[in-house]
């Protein structure tokens, strides 16, 4: 390992290069894959990674111009198989679909290498715990109200990875990671909600204790299907244009129209969901005051999110009293960082 | 293309007391024919800003497209709907079913919980039985030795007086005879114990009983759980976490290039202000007021 010593607790030693603290994040997404470290400065560092990969024709050509390109591969086979962002990149210049080791939030299991793709992936953004058995704290979603999701394989998938590497691995729900992350002014009390690529993560928590948690099973995915599907596109391409920077409340022209359309139908159907899960749950906490909503995730980048999502909000009347809608401070990063603090804080969480 | 038609096979029909049931006292009505027109009018517009052949035929075919896809994506919503619907009434009658299954199973609890208190009273009784017949063995059996025991006293005395008969030893031997006479026609008089018999039989009831208890209690709670299973309630206890750690004992080797090239790294805004928040709150201390306010389950 590169890092030489590591500080937890107050105890500070020398490094090679950056210091940083024991204990690390990751945000276990359908689109991307994030690692949080801390450093002794106070600040973070983050590596992210796309949680695809692409599968092309192994020859010395190929295989030379990838190096010299600097994308990473590896030799499966006959096939070279490119990983993260570049397998984004090429899917998009040859008209491809990327592959995806997880769909709907959840490891795919249509997906035959995707586990030993992650893995890959994953090794590369966490590289070796500082010492062995450090804290890593993974997010993996709630059940879900509106599709099966079996939460448990993945779970235990990720914890045996993680073991595998020399980690100690904890699962933390993605939501209440998000209200880890961002709602620490508001002594972590209100709804944290995860914009993710397959699926919208939900956590309404008090005082740090989540009170009620699940998953909706349609988001940024849901919008490039439906996108493609209408203007006859491929998946990866309709992901391009939608990353590419929408004005939601401006679009311009049929393409963005159209991810207009559907990112405001995902919010539509989010808020609809939610109140109706608070309205029925019989462990809702009764906040005294009202509490704020944070929005985080990738799917929440697009620019003017917040307003949609507070147009569709003043259409309904919601259970909660809610004192303010905002967007997460870094939205990629929410979720990485919320399973950070709780892996800086250790067993106690 | 028939708007009617369509606008036929894609509305349903209700009535003003439906209507009303749903709070819906004034309605707006349009008639099929003003749809038609608008939109033939809507369409001719649009039509008229075509300004070539091919801008025109380019326009019609989009239209047709995005029409015909509107129409499937309905279709397929109003199956999804009637899908929707259909699953409901099936969990409604999965519910009344449960809802009969859950009385049936009271009332079922209820006749054994009452043939249980009579089956008890019987044990009882029997128990009192048994007792009596202890006792009336003991008491008898005191009796029989207090005879003996005058027998040999008498017949002692009787071989004593032999030698030198006087009247106060012939009076004392009639009054010892008398009453081991009266004892033994008091023994021979009294039925035999039914004790030895009882006991055992109502030890082997007992048993059978308590056999047929427990039989039932296990009945009972085989039937709830089963029930309990059917609605998501079980006092099965979770089986351990499940280990998938064997899946990656085994490392694949791959040729790659992962080693040669770095992952692009980011500052982020760091997580100390958080961390400091949780731990105080930890401790119970706390600097500013609550945001959030008190909370407390319903």
């Amino acid at each position: 390992m590169t890092e030489t010593s590591v500080q937890q607790h107050g105890q500070s030693t020398a490094e090679i290069g950056t210091e940083r603290l024991l204990g690390k994040g990751l945000d276990v997404g359908t689109a991307n894959l994030v690692a949080a470290v801390q450093n002794t400065d106070g600040s973070i560092t983050v590596k992210l990674e796309r949680n695809a990969f692409l599968d092309v024709k192994a020859d010395v050509y190929s295989k030379a111009m990838l190096t010299k390109l600097k994308v990473p591969y590896v030799v499966r086979g006959e096939q070279l198989i490119v990983l993260g962002e570049a397998s984004f990149e090429l899917a998009n210049v040859f008209g491809r679909e990327t592959r995806r080791p997880m769909r709907d939030g959840l490891i795919s299991p249509n997906e035959v290498d995707g586990l030993p793709m992650i893995r890959l992936i994953i090794e590369r953004l966490l590289g070796e715990p500082a010492q062995p058995g450090e804290n890593c704290y993974f997010s993996v979603p709630a059940p879900s109200i509106d599709r099966d999701n079996n939460i448990i394989y993945h779970q235990g998938l990720f914890e045996g990875m993680l073991r595998s590497m020399g980690y100690t691995a904890r699962a933390i729900n993605e939501g209440h990671a998000v209200v880890f992350s961002e709602l620490a002014e508001s002594d972590f009390s209100g709804i944290g909600i995860s914009f993710g690529g397959g699926m919208v993560n939900i956590c309404v928590c008090f005082k740090t204790i989540p009170a009620l948690s699940f998953s909706i099973g349609r988001s940024g995915d849901w919008i490039d299907k439906n996108v493609a599907d209408v203007l006859g596109i491929p998946k990866s391409r309709a992901t391009f244009l939608k990353e590419r920077g929408v004005d939601l409340a401006a679009p311009n022209g049929r393409e963005e129209e159209a991810i207009a359309i559907y990112y405001r139908n995902l919010i539509q159907y989010v808020l609809t969901n939610i109140k109706a899960r608070f309205e029925s749950s019989s462990n809702m906490p009764v906040f005294q005051s009202p509490v704020p909503i944070v929005c985080s995730g990738g799917t929440a980048l697009a620019k003017s999110f917040i307003t949609v999502f507070q147009d569709e909000f003043k259409k309904m009347k919601f259970p909660i009293p809610v004192s303010g809608i905002s967007l997460a401070s870094e939205p990629l990063n929410s979720v990485a960082k919320g399973c950070l603090v709780a892996a800086a804080l250790g067993d106690a969480v | 293309m028939n708007v009617r038609e369509i606008l036929q096979t894609h509305s349903q029909s209700t009535t003003l007391r439906e209507l009303e049931a749903k709070g819906r006292s004034r309605v707006r009505v349009i008639n099929a024919n003003q749809i038609a027109e608008l939109i033939e009018a809507s369409v001719r517009r649009t039509l008229a800003q075509a300004e070539t052949p091919d801008d025109l035929r380019a326009l019609v075919e989009r239209s047709k497209a995005e029409f015909f896809e509107m129409q499937r994506q309905r279709d397929s919503e109003r199956k999804a709907r009637e899908e929707g619907l259909r699953q409901l009434e099936e969990a409604k009658d999965e519910l009344v079913a449960l809802a009969t299954e859950v009385e049936k199973l009271r009332e079922t609890e209820g006749t054994k919980t009452a043939r249980i208190g009579e089956l008890e009273h019987q044990l009882s009784c029997e128990k009192g039985r048994v007792e009596e017949a202890r006792r009336l063995v003991e008491m008898l059996t005191r009796e029989r030795d207090v005879a003996r025991q005058a027998e040999q006293e008498a017949r002692a005395a009787a071989s004593a007086v032999k030698a030198a008969p006087s009247p106060e030893s012939t009076e004392m031997l009639s009054r010892l005879a008398a009453e081991v006479a009266r004892l033994n026609e008091r023994m021979n008089a009294t039925p035999p114990p039914p004790a030895p018999a009882t006991a055992p039989a109502a030890t082997a009831e007992s048993q059978a009983l308590a056999t047929r208890l427990d039989a039932l209690s296990q009945g009972i709670a085989d039937r709830l759980e089963k029930f309990g299973r059917t609605i998501g309630v079980s006092s099965a206890v979770d089986a351990q976490e499940v280990k998938y750690d064997a899946l990656f004992n085994k490392q694949d080797s791959f040729e790659s290039n992962l080693n040669t090239l770095e992952v692009k790294e980011r500052q982020g805004s760091g997580i100390r202000g958080a961390l400091d928040r949780m731990k105080r709150m930890r401790l119970g201390g706390k600097e500013e007021p609550d945001a959030a306010g008190d909370a407390e389950k319903k």
